[in-house]
């Protein structure tokens, strides 16, 4: 691991932000922990009114925290002035919003270069044929001169992006880039964003729109002001946001060095393990000296269900795959057996991976026994 | 709604002198699927003090009209003139692009439904922001015409906010400061009040009525038919065409009563 390439682009540290509003107070964000990594493309989903956007405020520095860290390109931003941060955001990020915000009176051309002159970046004799440049990356390069109202919704919202990378900035956040748009552009513009990704920048969208989710590298959920622990939204996808909430609060971490045995074949089992980085193995020991692996499980993927379900000890060992340790969350078999009760859809997909798992220890059985 | 398009035609008076004359517009779009025409031959005189709604059903061509008056899309044949206060005629889309910028700039002020101000930036910097590069009027407005344009909207005490931290009203506002920012005489909204609830939308609604009691000529698209009782004209656009016109008239339909 390359400690500078990896060192975390934008941290959130115990964010709370509270609202006061005339009904009372309002928490937008519950403690919010997250570091999104340079080159990210990481999109943040959630029901209306969970605290998407209001997170994306507090990385951008538009709003401010009630407590907590911000820290972006290894920069405390609320601990400048309002007008050091407006700077700073000028050069650090370009950002895309829902309904465009090009000034009206402006061609697309002068709407580019409007950041390149609030930020006196690139000389004057530049900016012209920067921004040119610029929307001619984004297809628009026959409608420089057009006014907003001119062209398109989604030649629009290509226009804002040109403007977002007016100032070259590494990150690019977006606020439903997409909402109003129809799903040709839609797919234009995530495609726009794809090779932004592709050149290094780090991109952070919230949205509602799952032709996007299915392009970025990760995922965000956050469900009444708390981000949802990512292994659970993986390993459990049909659990309600709520429920995937619950499941979080009853997380327990743990990490295994690598090749350390986790779970012994025979042992009592009373939790249920989800990955959350590196792999394990799954191994049969027919005799001494004699392992067969057979299966090997990555990020998103679990075990030790088969066990709570079924009743009864362990039926295969398990253990950290040789070249990393594994990161694990757990949860008991009580919270466990809640979670089951709580969602027929997610006991249902548990239990057809069961009985998959199952055949396949059999198969590995007769096989051992035919060796 | 149609008999608030019933004609009383007043006499014109010096103070409502021709503005806008709009003949035999046609506004045709080439698109993947083929030509589409948006507006079909629109002929219509607008003066001078008029607050004009023009009202239609989404894609009936209410925003291609507003974009045909302002110059902001090109036109496909027909002509709009604009009549100055001297009695000089220009015929805009004749206009190269530089001079088309610098009339509009003068003459026209421009509101959108979604605000279209910058978030990064507080309210006296979106009012402040250049207003055309054309170099041939003043680019930038100063801070203090800024800060007068924000106390004309009761917004002063919000100058140094950014935007997220006022409300769809007040944001709204700002725009409509923004777009008096070189005190130009048409002021044109594109669903000015369709993001805002009622209550808001109608101080928004009687922000607009003090600007035509200033003597300003406002065009407004809607959907809302509430509010077209309180127009002074009434444009119906289907599919294109003018169907139904309420006439010119010094006071709205509301007033007549």
């Amino acid at each position: 691991m390359n400690g500078v390439e990896n060192a975390p682009m934008i941290q959130l540290r115990q964010v709370v932000k509270r609202f006061k509003t005339a009904a009372g107070e309002y928490i937008g964000l519950n403690g919010v922990d997250v570091d999104i990594l340079a080159g990210q493309f990481v999109a943040i989903v959630g029901k209306s009114g969970s605290g998407k956007s209001t997170m994306l405020n507090m990385m951008t520095g538009i709003d401010h925290p009630t407590s907590g860290e911000v820290l972006v390109n290894g920069v405390n931003i609320y601990k400048m002035s309002e007008s050091e941060r407006s700077l700073w955001r000028g050069h650090n990020l370009g950002i895309v919003f829902q309904f465009f915000q090009l000034l009206p009176m402006l061609s697309l051309l002068e709407n580019t270069m409007l950041p390149m002159d609030f930020c006196n970046a690139f000389s004057p004799a530049e900016r012209p044929e920067r921004a040119f440049e610029l929307l001619k990356m984004v297809g628009l390069q026959e409608h420089a001169n057009k006014l907003p109202a001119a062209v398109s919704n989604g030649q629009q919202q290509a226009a804002a992006i040109a403007r977002a990378l007016a100032t070259d900035p590494p990150i690019i956040v977006a606020d439903e880039p997409t909402g109003n748009l129809d799903s040709r552009s839609s797919e234009e513009i995530i495609e726009l964003f794809y090779q932004l990704v592709l050149q290094g920048k780090t991109i952070i969208l919230v949205t509602h729109d799952p032709s996007i989710t299915k392009r970025t590298t990760r995922t965000l959920i956050i469900s009444d002001g708390k981000i949802i622990n990512e292994t659970v939204a993986k390993a459990l996808p049909l659990l309600t946001h709520a429920q995937m909430l619950k499941v979080t609060h009853l997380l327990e971490k743990k990490v295994i060095p690598a090749g350390n045995t986790i779970i012994h074949k025979g042992e009592h089992i009373d939790s249920f393990f989800m990955i959350s980085e590196g792999e394990v193995e799954i191994v049969l020991e027919p005799a001494k000296q004699e392992v067969v692996t057979i299966a090997r499980l990555g990020e998103g993927e679990f075990f030790g269900e088969v066990e709570l379900i079924h009743g009864g000890n362990s039926i295969a060992s398990v253990r950290a795959a040789p070249e990393r340790p594994v990161k694990l969350v757990v949860l008991r078999r009580k919270d466990f057996t809640e979670m089951l009760v709580g969602s027929p859809l997610t006991e249902d997909a548990i239990s057809r991976i069961v009985q998959a798992r199952m055949a396949e220890n059999r198969a590995a059985d007769r096989r051992r026994r035919w060796w | 709604m149609n008999s608030y398009f019933s004609s009383l035609p007043v006499p014109p008076t010096n103070n409502h002198r021709l503005l806008i004359q709009l003949s035999q517009v046609v506004k045709i779009y080439n698109t993947a699927a083929g030509d589409f025409t948006a507006l079909k031959g629109i002929t219509v005189d607008l003066h001078a003090g008029e607050f004009v709604g023009v009202i239609g059903k989404s894609g009936a061509g209410k925003s291609t009209l507003l974009n045909m008056i302002t110059g902001a899309d090109m036109i496909t044949s027909g002509e709009v003139v604009f009549n100055d206060p001297d009695g000089k005629s220009t015929s805009i889309h004749k206009l190269s692009e530089n001079s088309l910028a610098v009339w509009r700039g003068c003459n026209v002020g421009i509101i959108h439904q979604s605000f279209q101000l910058l978030p990064m930036l507080n309210l006296v910097e979106n009012i402040m922001l250049p207003v055309d590069f054309s170099g041939h009027y003043k680019r930038r407005i100063s801070k203090e015409r800024a800060i007068e344009l924000l106390t004309l909207m009761e917004l002063e005490d919000h100058a140094y906010k950014l935007p997220a931290y006022i409300s769809g009203g007040q944001k709204q506002r700002v725009a409509i400061a923004r777009s008096l920012a070189n005190d130009p005489p048409i002021i044109v909204a594109d669903e000015p009040t369709g993001s805002l609830d009622t209550l808001t939308a109608e101080t928004i609604f009687e922000i607009f009525e003090k600007l035509i009691e200033q003597g300003r000529t406002i065009i407004m698209v809607t959907h809302d038919n509430n509010l077209a009782p309180r127009f002074t004209r009434r444009l119906l656009i289907t599919d294109g065409t003018i169907t139904a016109d309420s006439g010119f008239h010094l006071i709205s339909t509301q007033e007549q009563r």
